[in-house]
């Protein structure tokens, strides 16, 4: 294998076309068929008639249930009182409602969920914001911190300069206050978390993959901060002293600010106490700078690099993810010391299966 | 679409020295690409090339036998990028430069496509861009090589000297001879302030100020050579001696290149 | 004899047949003041009137005669979503006798995009549109007939667009123009510390990149101060116009 490029002859389905091997792929299809007979319709009835057995995948078209008494939710449809699936994905029964979670989707927004967004449009006292899902997100300008005090009142002036506040290609981040009808979303901004994203890059991975978590912002190793984005848009920056005072009172409690851990945030802390509150009595025109912080030193983009690599690997393995997982594959991910070797598909298999043997083995010495 | 501070991120980490590309590769490191070589029933020789950020492209070649002494242009390139009209000046801009790469005057040995003294093979190359997200003109040169490389043409049968006999040539029913052709590799490196980055991913397109497309063929650059914008953000002028070394970084690594195409 | 003509429109009757004035050559004048040096290149810009900005420019060497007509539209506005900066087109149409590929000319003009892509200073037309054509009037190589070389013409081209991106008043950072050598054309701003373009086709001559860089930064040199200085000229004569 070169350095400089890794050609691969692909192995798949398509390649079965090519004339030799049709035979061999005739008798697989035959294996695969009969597989289907003893299997899936032999399980399946029985897997119906039980309401709770688990997680259960149906393809579109399939028969879910004959039982009329279920409500149809999402990705189903009914005919003759019989209720099919009209997506892949797995059945979820809430209550009386029988619904289909497709495995691959856009992002469906839903009210309370911490997204990263794009803006994609400026308009009359609006912001579209591309989050991933089927429409874009709206943010109203009265959902947004305005410069020069939390409390003030929009203004018509404010109208008029919206875009220098937020404009086409900046991202945010921001919470999904509310959903519309037809199930767009409605964000907004109003606290110090949300905001412009600044002092690092870009991550995208499929939002199935994310999984939800009580706070989805987490200073990892290494003076990076990550911002998991439900909706699978994720930013990686430089962790910022709000975020290491976001942090702080829980170790702050615990234990003295002094006996610093292995994270680096703490130590920053130290340095200047700054509250929450306070951040928000000085929240000027600077929320929407379009500056980076000039100290970010190239170890630290280095480390996000890694991370970037790291979260693109989980994705590759179709792992889920969360900030341990994360965590784990960048301690997995040093043993390759050149960060350009983590995009080869073969290093991003041994980074995800390191992580699952990681669970597995923590898993059975609880 | 990036954000300003995106931009001036990436910018930084890229025109700072030592750089950091997003995805931390080297300078002259490419993306991992796959190919499918062989695989169109109805084509002489075809592949397709998939890269890592899902870019992809099929490329098909047919041959027809014509008569030389009329054209000698032997080798003949169509593109069609999917999404693009074909008189949008991205496709027309690629065809054309690829059919001025693929002219013998540039380097490329037709000589192998000789059938008999009057008629030669006339080659056919069919591109269609599924999918790209940078400049694809690398990617497409790529996978003409390796379609060129899986060709295999009919035999001939009939005499070579066939200026006097005055009849057509004729080919064995079955056996195929493979094609021996070695087309020029084209690469493209973005300029990104006093640096050069090859296999540019389109985040690092966005924040260039400028591009370079450069043939490359038997361990040498030659022309044509153009400079190009790999996105429509901030492009700017650049350093003249920029140039002298994306040659050099080129002719250092191009072989490499070669060989992973070679050694599928 | 009085009696008018009542059945025809007739024009006054003192009119007389117009006669026109003998062509003043100026070109000529252009050519004796530089009549020992090689090349000579002659400008003229704001002739045509439908257009905010246009140029002429005539090309002749010992090697080759060009002639060449650039028309600027712009800056207009574009409809449909916000874009922070100017789009720029170039459409190139050959009147000429020289034989050139359509596509190719296509690939000329997507290249003079890139150039005047750096050039033209376009954060300061967000949502707007510039337009540039060039209409190729004449150009014949001296030396070989069929030698359809459209790399030479590419550094005349660029002097015409940036004469008459100035006669459009549309801002640029910098004067540019290019020179061409062997099949390879450098495109330069700032005194030529730095490169808006490059372009290189195969030539016959064994070519020497340093050597190209060198000759071409001079013709390049060359060219803008014969801009420059047909610029002041240009300027002078308005202005004894207007007093």
């Amino acid at each position: 294998m070169s350095e400089v490029i890794t050609v691969v002859k692909r192995r798949g389905d398509f390649q079965k076309f090519g004339g030799e091997s049709l035979v061999e792929e005739d008798e697989e299809g035959d294996v695969y068929m009969s597989d289907n007979e003893d299997g899936t319709y032999a399980n399946r009835p029985q897997e119906k008639s039980v309401a709770n057995s688990g997680m259960q995948i149906v393809t579109p078209g399939e028969l879910v249930t004959d039982d009329p008494i279920w409500m149809r939710g999402h990705g189903t449809y009914f005919l003759d009182n019989m209720t099919y699936s009209s997506v892949a994905g797995t059945v979820s029964k809430v209550n009386r409602l029988l619904s289909v979670i497709p495995l691959k989707s856009r992002y469906s927004p839903e009210t309370g969920d911490h997204v990263v967004g794009r803006v994609a449009e400026v308009g009359n006292k609006r912001w579209k914001v591309d989050i991933g899902g089927k429409q874009h997100a709206v943010l109203m300008l009265g959902s947004v911190n305005l410069p020069g005090g939390i409390l003030r009142r929009k203004s018509e002036s404010d109208e008029l300069q919206m875009r220098s506040f937020l404009k086409e290609g900046d991202l945010l981040n921001a919470e999904v206050q509310s959903l519309f009808q037809d199930g767009s979303a409605s964000l907004h901004t109003r606290s110090l978390k949300y905001g412009k994203l600044r002092d690092g890059q870009f991550c995208e991975v499929p939002s199935s993959l994310i999984v939800r978590s009580k706070n989805q912002t987490h200073n990892l190793p290494g003076n990076v901060t990550v911002v998991l984005g439900v909706n699978g848009f994720i930013w990686l920056r430089k962790t910022s002293k709000m975020d290491s005072a976001r942090d702080a009172p829980s170790i702050g409690n615990a234990s003295a600010a002094a006996k610093s851990g292995p994270t680096g945030a703490i130590s920053l802390r130290s340095a200047d106490d700054i509250s929450i509150t306070r951040l928000e009595e000085e929240s000027s025109w600077q929320i929407y700078s379009d500056e980076n912080d000039p100290s970010i030193s190239n170890g630290i983009k280095k480390t996000i690099c890694r991370y970037s690599n790291v979260i693109k690997a989980l994705a590759f393995c179709e792992i889920g993810i969360t900030q341990e997982r994360i965590v784990n594959a960048y301690e997995a991910s040093m043993v390759y010391s050149n960060v350009g070797s983590l995009i080869e598909r073969d290093t991003m298999e041994a980074i995800g299966h390191d992580v699952l043997n990681g669970e597995k083995m923590r898993g059975l010495g609880n | 679409m990036l954000s300003v501070t995106e931009k001036l991120y990436l910018y930084d980490s890229l025109a700072g020295s030592p750089t950091v590309r997003p995805d931390g590769r080297l300078p002259h490191q490419f993306r991992p690409i796959e190919i499918y070589t062989d695989f169109l029933p109805s084509s002489n020789g075809s592949s397709r090339i998939i890269a890592s950020d899902g870019s992809e492209c099929i490329v098909s070649v047919k041959v027809k036998v014509v008569d030389h002494t009329v054209s000698d242009d032997l080798l003949q390139v169509e593109v069609d990028i999917a999404g693009q009209r074909d008189d949008s000046p991205q496709v027309e801009t690629i065809t054309a430069f690829l059919n001025k790469v693929l002219e013998p005057t540039v380097g490329i040995d037709t000589s192998n496509l000789t059938l008999t003294k009057k008629y030669s093979f006339k080659i056919f190359i069919d591109v269609l861009v599924l999918s790209s997200y940078s400049h694809p003109v690398s990617l497409i040169s790529f996978a003409i090589y390796s379609a060129l490389k899986s060709t295999y043409l009919p035999k001939l049968v009939s005499s070579f000297d066939d200026l006097e006999v005055e009849e057509y040539p004729t080919f064995h029913d079955h056996d195929l001879v493979k094609l021996n052709i070695n087309p020029p590799l084209v690469f493209v490196t973005a300029i990104i302030g006093d640096n050069i980055f090859m296999d540019a991913s389109a985040s690092e397109c966005d924040v260039s100020s400028n591009g370079l497309i450069v043939t490359w063929l038997d361990g040498k650059v030659i022309a044509p050579i153009r400079t190009t914008i790999l996105s429509d953000n901030d492009v700017k002028g650049f350093n003249p001696q920029i140039i002298p070394k994306a040659i050099k970084m080129i002719e250092q690594y191009a072989g490499d290149i070669l060989q992973a195409l070679e050694n599928l | 004899m009085n009696v008018q003509d009542r059945r025809r429109l007739l024009g006054p009757g003192n009119a007389k047949p117009i006669t026109f004035e003998p062509i003043v050559k100026e070109k000529d004048k252009q050519e004796a003041t530089e009549h020992d040096i090689k090349e000579t290149l002659f400008l003229r810009s704001g002739l045509i009137e439908n257009c905010n900005g246009s140029s002429l420019v005539e090309f002749k060497s010992q090697h080759r005669q060009t002639s060449l007509i650039a028309s600027v539209y712009g800056p207009r506005a574009v409809r449909g979503s916000f874009t922070s900066k100017a789009a720029i087109s170039v459409q190139i149409k050959n009147g000429s006798s020289g034989d050139y590929d359509k596509s190719r000319l296509k690939e000329l003009a997507s290249f003079l995009t890139t150039v005047f892509s750096s050039v033209i200073n376009r954060s300061r037309y967000p949502k707007s549109g510039i337009d540039i054509f060039i209409h190729l009037t004449y150009d014949r190589d001296l030396q070989d007939e069929k030698n359809a070389g459209i790399a030479a013409i590419i550094p005349h081209c660029i002097t015409g667009i940036t004469l008459a991106l100035i006669d459009a008043g549309i801002e640029v950072l910098d004067i540019t123009s290019g020179g061409h050598h062997n099949g390879s054309v450098f495109a330069f701003i700032k005194e030529g510390e730095e490169v808006t373009g490059f372009w290189k086709d195969p030539s016959r001559c064994d070519d020497n990149m340093e050597e190209s860089l060198k000759v071409c930064k001079e013709r390049y040199l060359n060219y803008k101060s014969i801009m420059t200085g047909y610029l002041f000229q240009n300027q002078k004569s308005e202005s004894v116009q207007e007093a």
